[in-house]
């Protein structure tokens, strides 16, 4: 990026800063503040960190005249978040965050849009964990599109502000399912009666809670799933089981298609054909506990002292305004136009790199060499490092 | 007053009656029911020391109050020393001693107790409901794998957990209020007539502390090294730099088997950017120059920070780098001793 590239970024960004509404975060004088400027090793990251406000005024101020092309703020309180050692700022607890990013959640992606909306399934998923496993009410989750490749969620309840790392690391455990004991979930029981023996095997109901229900859901719904595809390619999929032949995979079909069947299924009860194995069924659940879980970055939320990006503020990768959201805002939201800020005005450019890119619902197949584009786009592929600024 | 309190001094209840009791600390230094105490303080310590905390004094209500009034004095015992080790030790003793009269306990008494140390709980039949918060913060710390937010039932926030269990949760907070709550400031004029008995405590601890010593790291095996461990040393005698986080890793753990200040410098010696100052500064640091003595991070946190490397078979049985450590140790032992016997088979 050269020179006059970061000045022209920089100068749109002062523009947003002017005018746009930043919003600071609660108890935002007893946070750290850290920063990244458009200075000469830029695009090189060289973090300010140990910074801190003491009014809404001075921090507004600061941003609005600094123009940073990456803003943070601690998710942690401190009695002197200003104080340049971790030991010197007095830690008194923080907000829990959760970050969930396309690379991290090793998302296969086709297109950028693709992408945000597979990170954004995956953000609902674990909402949907806080809110009814963990109870927590919508107004102490904030969700935040980040502005790269997905979105943070902040929980600012008092009883989570508290948590120490092994605690939040115990919440991530949670979400992930990875150390979930099958033994919790999968229970085989021989018993006897006046017909000889017979095993059961039972896993939670669909009404339980927690990951019980969870996983019981997700199986019903592969069966509905397979029991409405074409026989070739139901038997196909079912044959992908270790163990399933045509004759078992037919037998599950059979099931799958049997409403009886299903509601047994659904209260928990996995004994009702006998000739399907059980090492099916377990291998479902796992396949279950597998999908199911919300997967965010760990240590992100292990970090009690990690900085976090400003919501209302611009990122400097991307160019994208770093959004706020509600739950009903998340569902519609597009972040590839609502969290666009910049206009239409024609810029010229040298394109460093061809690509191919969606924003504002067109799409743009970008060859190299010198062009005009709208500014929104001229800035995106500016700040992403494949395009200069050419007046 | 109740005498059940006797069992749990370290309540409020409890506390709160002993000075209502109008017996001063001091005036038990005299007397027939004072020296009873202060017998009683002394041995209580001492069998802290050695692991256990016997409680055994029936229905009679005197000896109820020796109970009680023992506790005080325990700790002050316990502060005169000082020993940080001690208190964990002492505390540990303490709790335990604690749970083994709260599994018999009825719900509605744990409840009432749970409530002293903000532990909220609502009870359903004979289960216990608690808010995820108040569970993680001591669930968190065990190992097995039961205690797992994820292998509870999460409900509504609240996860759901047995008497028992519950005693062993209230276990772990009383262990943390003891312990925080150590040392206590002893003026020195009731450290010097408390000093007659201050001796035999002393010798007690400071044989266990040998015993310590000379039972877990004798010397340095670095045969029984955790492979994490082992990795980092091949790397620094290759020549490469370690990572902070590593270093920290490495430096804490050598130091925690017994290692030397200039022993562990030794090892440092081959890196790539050794400084022969700094690097006696940090490991200084990490062996308590600053009043902080650090411990090895657990596997969790090694794992967190990418430095958990080649697991092995007993790596599965433990979440410390320091407890596959002692297991190794243990083991390697065990086929010394088992190789010696046979080879003097006939």
């Amino acid at each position: 990026m050269n020179e006059r590239t970061k000045e022209f970024i920089q100068d749109r960004f002062r523009e947003y800063y002017q005018s746009a509404s930043i919003r600071l975060p609660p108890r935002f004088e007893q946070r750290e503040w850290g920063f990244i400027f458009f200075d000469e090793s830029y695009p090189d990251i060289v973090m300010r960190r140990h910074k801190s406000f003491m009014t809404a005024w001075e921090a507004i101020d600061y941003i609005r005249s600094m123009v940073p092309a990456h803003a943070f703020h601690s998710a942690a309180y401190y009695m002197y978040p200003g104080a340049p050692t971790m030991k010197e700022k007095g830690w008194r607890g923080a907000d829990l965050i959760f970050d969930l990013d396309a690379d991290h959640l090793q998302i296969k992606w086709t297109t950028y849009g693709d992408m945000l909306q597979r990170t954004k399934e995956e953000t609902l998923k674990l909402i949907d964990f806080l809110r009814a496993d963990f109870a927590l009410a919508e107004d102490d989750i904030e969700i935040v599109f980040s502005g790269g490749r997905g979105y943070h969620i902040h929980v600012r309840e008092p009883r989570m502000i508290e948590l120490e790392s092994p605690e939040r690391r115990e919440i991530v455990d949670y979400l992930t399912g990875l150390t979930l004991e099958m033994d919790r979930i999968f229970g085989e029981k021989i018993v006897g009666g006046d017909f000889g023996h017979a095993k059961v095997v039972r896993i939670p109901s669909q009404e339980s809670k927690g990951w019980g229900g969870r996983i019981n859901s997700w199986i019903v719904s592969f069966l509905l799933d397979v029991g409405r595809k074409d026989e070739d390619e139901a038997i196909k999929i079912l044959k992908s089981f270790e163990g399933i032949g045509d004759e078992r995979a037919l037998e599950i079909l059979k099931m799958a298609k049997n409403k009886s069947h299903l509601a047994s299924v659904r209260k928990g009860n996995l004994s009702a054909s006998r000739r399907i194995p059980v090492s099916f069924w377990r291998e479902l659940v796992k396949r279950a506990i597998a999908d199911v879980g919300a997967k965010p970055d760990e240590p992100v939320t292990a970090d009690v002292k990690r900085l976090i990006r400003l919501p209302t503020s611009l990122h400097g990768g991307s160019g994208f305004r770093v959004t706020p959201l509600t739950l009903g805002e998340l569902e519609t939201f597009d972040p590839l136009s609502d969290a666009i800020v910049f206009g239409d005005d024609m810029i010229r450019v040298n394109v460093t790199k061809a690509s191919d890119v969606e924003i504002k619902d067109e799409r743009h197949v970008i060859k190299k060499g010198k062009q005009d584009l709208p500014e929104h786009l001229a800035i995106f592929l500016m700040c992403r490092g494949m395009a200069e600024y050419e007046p | 007053m109740d005498i059940a309190y006797a069992y749990y001094p370290f309540t409020l209840r409890a506390s709160d009656y002993v000075k209502r009791s109008g017996r001063s600390i001091e005036s038990l230094l005299d007397g027939e029911f004072g020296k009873a105490v202060v017998r009683r303080a002394k041995e209580r310590v001492i069998q802290a020391i050695k692991g256990e905390i016997k409680k055994a004094f029936g229905a009679d209500d005197i000896l109820a109050q020796v109970e009680l009034f023992s506790y005080p004095f325990a700790r002050i015992f316990v502060s005169c020393i000082g020993n940080y080790y001690l208190i964990r030790r002492y505390a540990l003793a303490e709790a335990k001693a604690a749970y083994v009269h709260m599994r018999g306990e009825e719900p509605r008494f744990l409840e009432k107790l749970g409530r002293e140390f903000n532990v909220q709980c609502a009870l359903e039949r004979r289960d216990f409901r608690i808010h995820f918060a108040d569970y993680l913060k001591f669930a968190s710390g065990m190992h097995d794998p039961k205690w797992k937010l994820v292998n509870r039932c999460l409900e509504d926030g609240c996860v759901l957990v047995t008497k028992e269990e519950f005693a062993r949760l209230l276990q772990e907070t009383i262990r943390d209020r003891i312990q925080s709550s150590l040392p206590l400031d002893v003026s020195p004029s009731l450290k010097k007539a408390l000093s007659p008995h201050m001796a035999e405590i002393s010798e007690h601890f400071e044989e266990m502390r040998a015993e310590f010593r000379s039972d877990e790291f004798e010397e340095v095996d670095s045969e029984c090294f955790p492979p994490c461990i082992r990795h980092m040393l091949a790397l620094i005698q290759a020549g490469q730099n370690l990572p902070h986080s590593a270093r920290f890793a490495l430096t804490s753990f050598l130091a925690n088997i017994g290692m030397s200040a200039e022993e562990i410098i030794d090892v440092y010696r081959a890196s790539a950017d050794f400084d022969e100052e700094k690097t006696e500064y940090q490991v200084k640091h990490i062996m308590g120059s600053s009043g902080t003595v650090y411990t090895a991070p657990s596997c969790a946190t090694m794992a967190t920070y990418g430095n958990c490397f080649g697991k092995e078979q007993i790596c599965e049985w433990v979440s410390h780098p320091l407890s596959f450590y002692r297991k190794k140790l243990y083991y390697s032992g065990e086929e010394d001793r088992s190789s010696a016997e046979s080879s003097n088979a006939p």
